[in-house]
């Protein structure tokens, strides 16, 4: 009884020393100075909701400094943001096919762009990240990308001054630990809510497709829609599309499930903001999505697990082509990776 | 809103500094106060009919294997006691990690268990599926703890590391975990009480005595040669691995 009195009790206590809820202005709510996670209108529900997490301005800007702290990796050279770059959709940029970690060590997976996140049901290329929360211990420790154990960056981050001060204003006070960090990098990364392309204005009735952009959203639902689903441009599933196997005989998916149907399987990456996130593919081999378009016409490879709706490849005609990449580019949203609110910090 | 929570806390803790009624629950769906008593546990890790000593001592396994443990831990969560009267508690976050070279892990106790007499007692040898994949947790299930695996993510359930001639390299990195699919790891054990019972009583905090052998690891129902298993990690040889330690934990004595 005592024990149960105590719990209420307690928890009581913690209800009155939280911090009243007004530090999120209403009025800016669904304004870029937001810190409210954004569904927009017809979307499915997200995966991760953020019960349990609350977003607070403090918690995510906790979130944000530590997204872009180099102190995270062993040698103080690389943060997330290294291989995450806004203005590349956050990813690693055009030139770097895979990911670069310390010392210059090369991953084998081309970074993938951060956006939307909340819906994704399996988080990373082969889904071996199931909550959003725990995805940032998986490169921190990864020795050919941060190489730093989880235990000694939080030391790092303990004995940080800025540090103390930002985890008091998100949390009351000065203690590191892992559920916070973590909690305030799914605070971060979970807002980054892509919705505001051409595609979505159109959806929305502010802005129409040009000619050619119908076309290609015609040829997109024809061709395309199966896997790559609006609204999120792909249902996140785990497909081998046809790619010869690169040198690495990366078996993808299967090193998580050790399932033989998931040999060679990779997650369907979404088709949004593919004018910022080249290279394309697992591995980064294209650099154009015309390289794209004509391995699916063309280049299709029957390796082992390859998704039935691709053998035979996608016939598609130089013109459906030219209409499809008018589409796409409809998909870039150009308010994300310019939204002050993800912008690099230390 | 601050002021209401002071007051409200305020009477909550008047009410919680008067006596306990004395009102015994002589039925599962009595809704009203239940009094309760802790129950002691303390687990010694044994090779066989020895305490297990860390790194000095060298053991022979199943498959006549020479060998000795550098590292041994694992997770036991979701511990349920079953009453007399088929009342089964069920301990809330019940998540613990189990360190030979940690004494203080060895020891335990479970607060808050209804006064009466228990026959019986199930946990998880791991985690469950759901703490799995419920994103960042704290105390046992703290990824800090070096049970976490961040590529496949899920926890270890089990790690045994040491050194062993048989092996190519002379040592074993036994790592046991996964929660789904055909190597699911999960596995449920329920030591036999015997013809004793846990009796929890007011005024006296009875003690349960447990043994894990770690002989169990390797056998039954298949025997590990440590020159074939000598690093283990999500798969059909965790899984084997799994199914022997399921019985490795048994009660050797109930102290009440």
């Amino acid at each position: 009884m005592k024990g149960i009195l105590k719990i209420i009790s307690l928890s009581l206590l913690f209800v009155s020393c939280k911090k009243d809820p007004e530090i999120i202005n209403p009025a800016t709510i669904g304004s870029e100075n937001s810190y409210e996670p954004v569904v927009p209108a017809g979307w499915p529900n997200p995966v991760y909701d953020f019960t349990g997490n609350t977003v607070t301005y403090d918690g995510f800007t906790l979130g944000r400094y530590l997204f872009y702290e180099p102190m995270l990796s062993l040698d103080s050279t690389i943060s997330c943001g290294s291989c995450h770059m806004q203005v590349f959709g956050f990813t690693n940029g055009p030139s770097h096919a895979t990911s670069h970690g310390v010392n210059g060590l090369l991953g084998k997976r081309n970074s993938p762009a951060l956006f939307n996140l909340t819906w994704h049901t399996k988080i990373m290329w082969d889904g071996g990240v199931n909550n959003l929360e725990n995805q940032p211990i998986g490169p921190i420790q990864n020795p050919i990308e941060m190489n730093l154990s989880l235990s000694n960056a939080l030391l790092r981050i303990a004995a940080s001054s800025k540090y103390k001060t930002l985890f008091k204003n998100a949390y009351g006070d000065t203690v590191v630990t892992s559920q916070r960090f973590l909690k305030s990098f799914a605070q971060f990364m979970g807002l980054m809510v892509s919705y505001n392309s051409k595609y979505d204005k159109v959806k929305n009735g502010k802005e129409t497709f040009t000619a050619a952009e119908n076309n290609g959203y015609t040829v997109f639902k024809n061709k395309c829609a199966s896997c790559h689903n609006e609204p999120l441009f792909s249902d996140y599933s785990f497909r081998n599309n046809g790619l010869p196997i690169n040198s690495y005989q990366d078996s993808g998916r299967y090193k998580i499930t050790l399932d033989a149907n998931d040999i060679f399987r990779f997650k369907t990456p979404s088709l949004r903001n593919l004018g910022f996130t080249s290279p394309y593919m697992h591995d980064g081999r294209f650099s154009s999505l015309t390289q794209v378009l004509n391995h699916y016409e063309t280049g299709v490879s029957p390796t082992i697990n390859l998704d039935p709706l691709l053998s035979g490849g996608i016939a598609l005609s130089p013109q459906e082509k030219s209409d499809l990449l008018s589409f796409l580019a409809t998909l870039n949203d150009y308010s994300l990776f310019n939204d002050s609110r993800f912008k690099e910090i230390h | 809103m601050r002021k209401l929570s002071v007051i409200v806390l305020f009477l909550v803790l008047a009410v919680s500094c008067k006596k306990d009624p004395i009102t015994q629950s002589t039925n599962n769906n009595d809704t009203g106060f239940v009094q309760t008593n802790s129950v002691d546990f303390q687990i010694t890790n044994m090779v066989g009919s020895m305490p297990l000593a860390l790194n000095t001592q060298t053991y022979i396994n199943e498959n006549l294997d020479t060998f000795s443990v550098s590292l041994f831990k694992y997770y036991i969560s979701n511990i349920k006691l079953k009453r007399d009267d088929g009342y089964e508690f069920v301990e809330p976050e019940s998540y613990r990690l189990i360190k030979q070279n940690d004494s203080t892990s060895l020891s335990f106790s479970i607060p808050n268990v209804p006064l009466g007499n228990y026959i019986s007692m199930e946990f998880i040898i791991g985690v469950d599926s759901l703490r799995n994949c419920s994103g960042a947790q704290t105390g046992a299930l703290d990824p800090i703890h070096d049970m976490f695996w961040d590529w496949a993510q899920g926890y270890i359930f089990a790690k045994m590391e040491g050194s062993c001639n048989a092996s190519p390299f002379g040592n074993f990195f036994q790592h046991i975990g996964g929660f789904t699919g055909q190597w699911n790891t999960i596995v449920k054990s329920s030591p036999s009480f015997g013809t004793n019972l846990i009796q929890v009583v007011s005024n006296k905090v009875p003690k349960v005595m447990m043994k894990t052998d770690i002989l169990e690891w390797f056998k039954n129902p298949s025997t590990i040669d440590l020159a074939g298993y000598s690093s283990v990690a999500i798969g059909k040889k965790a899984h084997e691995i799994a199914l022997n330690y399921a019985d490795m934990i048994s009660v050797t004595a109930i102290v009440n």
